[in-house]
């Protein structure tokens, strides 16, 4: 599905309110909406799947609002980054977000490894901030100015997270011997 | 940009594009579009367009006797041949069903 099948469904949504339209881009953008929580959530899939399930849930009330001046998953994850800050000041999600037990949350997701724990102690090191802009630069495959729309903040301040984020993690990677591999 | 940062770069981008991994949806979705709300249904305007309608009627036929017009009208209408009005009649269906067609992009099933 491309761009223009993304406008061609919300246009749907919008007109005609067809919900079968908004779950075909449910279908699309589920994965990397999940993988995004499920990373910020170091591994928690039950929270990580409520928190996605709140994201399509607004993007579907205020799909109205969306002005197809960016990419619908740019929207998307603008929503996302909202509602996950949203859960972090309200607690409801995170009561202890910052005092968490890696073992402890990670029996929740079953299929995670060795690399998978490095990652979130990886990530644990990092700012929220740092984290986010890591993630939606690496794995989302986002360009700096969309992170600094989703972020709603300057481009320099996404690059400043990036370059703090990246450096934090390398040394991270090199200290558990990560740099010696192949 | 130097070899180190270069390097630092390739590091952090190959560990987690190593831990990039497509989530299977195992009724995500489909939990979802149960939980989708009713949106507010849009207020119903019809009654507007009914009430300007019948206005416009009903001054255009007052005035149109009161000038003798509607009665030009009346005979221009029945002075057209039989096989235009037909013609129109059996358009009808084959332009609705292309603007259908046209419209929501489907292919319909005519048996």
């Amino acid at each position: 599905m491309s761009k223009t099948d993304d406008i061609r469904w919300v246009t749907r949504v919008v007109l005609f309110d067809d919900k079968i339209a908004f779950d075909k881009l449910t279908c699309k953008y589920q994965s990397p909406i999940r993988r995004f929580f499920l990373n910020l959530t170091m591994g928690n899939s039950l929270q990580s799947d409520d928190l996605a399930q709140e994201t399509f849930i607004k993007a579907y009330l205020n799909i109205k609002l969306f002005k197809g001046l960016s990419n619908f998953s740019t929207w998307l994850f603008r929503i996302a980054y909202n509602v996950y800050y949203d859960a972090v000041r309200s607690k409801k999600h995170f009561e202890d977000i910052n005092e968490f037990e890696l073992d402890s949350n990670h029996h929740v997701e079953n299929t995670f490894s060795v690399e998978k724990l490095d990652l979130y102690s990886a990530l644990k090191l990092l700012r929220k901030e740092e984290q986010m802009a890591i993630l939606l630069h690496y794995m989302e495959d986002k360009s700096h100015s969309d992170i600094a729309k989703i972020m709603n903040c300057p481009l320099g301040t996404v690059k400043t997270y990036i370059l703090k984020g990246k450096e934090k993690l390398s040394n991270y990677l090199g200290e558990n011997g990560y740099g010696n591999k192949g | 940009m130097d070899m180190e940062t270069k390097d630092k770069n390739m590091l952090v981008r190959n560990f987690l594009l190593d831990n990039l991994h497509e989530i299977e949806d195992n009724g995500f979705s489909e939990g979802i579009l149960r939980k989708l709300p009713e949106t507010k249904k849009q207020k119903n305007y019809n009654w507007i367009v009914l009430l300007t309608g019948s206005l416009g009627i009903l001054i255009s036929l007052v005035l149109g006797i009161d000038t003798g017009w509607f009665h030009e009208l009346l005979n221009w209408i029945i002075n057209i041949p039989i096989l235009y009005f037909s013609f129109a009649v059996f358009c009808i269906p084959i332009v609705s069903t292309a603007g259908y067609i046209l419209f929501y992009g489907r292919n319909l099933r005519i048996i």
